[in-house]
């Protein structure tokens, strides 16, 4: 499970820029993050603030 | 029986904070999230600075969500997630159980943050869905006799089921109609399902120095997937006695992967997948079909669309 995520971001993306298919989703799907640029960052901040909680 | 010392509960265990760190760190694409709050969006909510009910849902279902990877990754015994060590190869199996279920945890408080009996039964009952598919799953390893239907309930549950929870409710708490929440759900079933078919069709087919991804994990595991069932039921005697052996009986070498892959390829099981792949996609963009045209609208059925072109 999981491997969805996997496949939008991959190690490859990441480093060589390289165009594949997946580049092609992931920017379908940064689309969409990017019109929702608010909530998204509104959520990023939700998510770390109750990870961190496992931090102290 | 003897009061226990208050500093048992008060002092951290040490693995637990670093685990936590390394999660933050390693990220992700937040998919799931993403659709809690595009189909708010998309069913018009509009929040204020007393109300943000959609933000709080969305991590939620990412709480959720890296509580299952947690688990997985250490009854898979995998040791990479997201290109990065996962927890449980830096960490260990028991902390990496520990914190899943912490996360869990995590996740109720936050559906009972919210207040509504109806998110709380969404989301709840997608998180008994997906330990059920990961039950599944366990039980049709390693048996090439499993029905593909059998395969299909196994990915409905281990990843349908949160995509379509995550869509669900975001129109909840637009407060949408009945019709409007069903239309989000199938949407995100059938996103999901075609995202898990093309993620089972890249184990075998995608160009590993391109794609960062390792290809033939899920034969090494003997996991049944619509690839090797398409290949196993097309072949001739000989190619079935090799998927049995590779898959039921787990004797492998370093040869049998390639192999594996010619079979795959000459039985055509690769666009056979891609095939059932691009009809859920289709699926979920006909779903969107009631909500009027907004960008919003058509980004979401960009993301389906894409979602099955990434493989070809």
């Amino acid at each position: 499970m999981g491997g969805a995520d996997s496949l939008t971001e991959t190690k490859a993306q990441q480093t060589s820029g390289v165009a594949s298919p997946d580049n092609r989703e992931g920017s379908a799907l940064q689309a969409l993050s990017a019109f929702l640029k608010d909530d998204m960052e509104a959520c990023n901040r939700e998510i770390v603030a109750r990870m961190q909680s496992l931090c102290r | 029986m003897q009061p226990r010392d208050r500093r048992a509960y008060a002092e951290p265990v040490p693995l637990i904070p670093q685990l936590g760190a390394h999660l933050v760190a390693a990220g992700g694409k937040r998919l799931r999230p993403l659709l809690t709050l595009a189909s708010a969006r998309l069913c018009g909510y509009q929040p204020d600075a007393e109300n943000q009910r959609h933000v709080g849902l969305a991590a939620c279902v990412e709480f959720i969500h890296t509580a299952t990877l947690l688990h997985d990754d250490v009854v898979d015994e995998s040791n990479l997630r997201r290109g990065l060590a996962s927890a449980n190869a830096v960490f260990g199996n028991k902390a990496s159980v520990l914190v899943g279920d912490f996360l869990f945890a995590r996740s109720f408080q936050l559906m009972t943050a919210d207040g509504s009996l109806k998110v709380m039964a969404i989301l709840s009952s997608a998180s008994a869905t997906i330990a059920e598919g990961e039950v599944l799953q366990m039980a049709t390893q390693n048996d090439l006799s499993t029905p593909i239907e059998k395969y299909l309930e196994v990915i409905h549950g281990k990843t349908a089921a949160l995509f379509a929870a995550a869509c669900r409710v975001g129109a909840v708490v637009a407060e949408r109609p009945e019709h409007e929440e069903a239309a989000l759900e199938a949407y995100g079933t059938n996103l999901g399902m075609a995202f898990q078919l093309v993620d089972d069709a890249l184990d075998y087919a995608a160009d590993q120095l391109v794609l960062g991804k390792t290809v033939g994990d899920d034969m090494r595991e003997g996991k049944i997937t619509l690839p090797v069932l398409a290949a196993y039921q097309a072949g001739d005697e000989a190619e079935r006695a090799f998927w049995l052996r590779v898959i039921e009986t787990g004797e492998q070498t370093e040869e049998d992967l390639p192999h594996a892959l010619e079979l795959i390829g000459r039985r055509g099981a690769i666009q056979t997948t891609l095939d059932r792949a691009r009809i859920y996609a289709d699926a979920a963009i006909d779903a969107l079909s009631i909500f009027p045209e907004s960008p919003i609208r058509q980004l979401m059925m960009d993301a389906a669309s894409y979602t099955v072109s990434r493989a070809n």
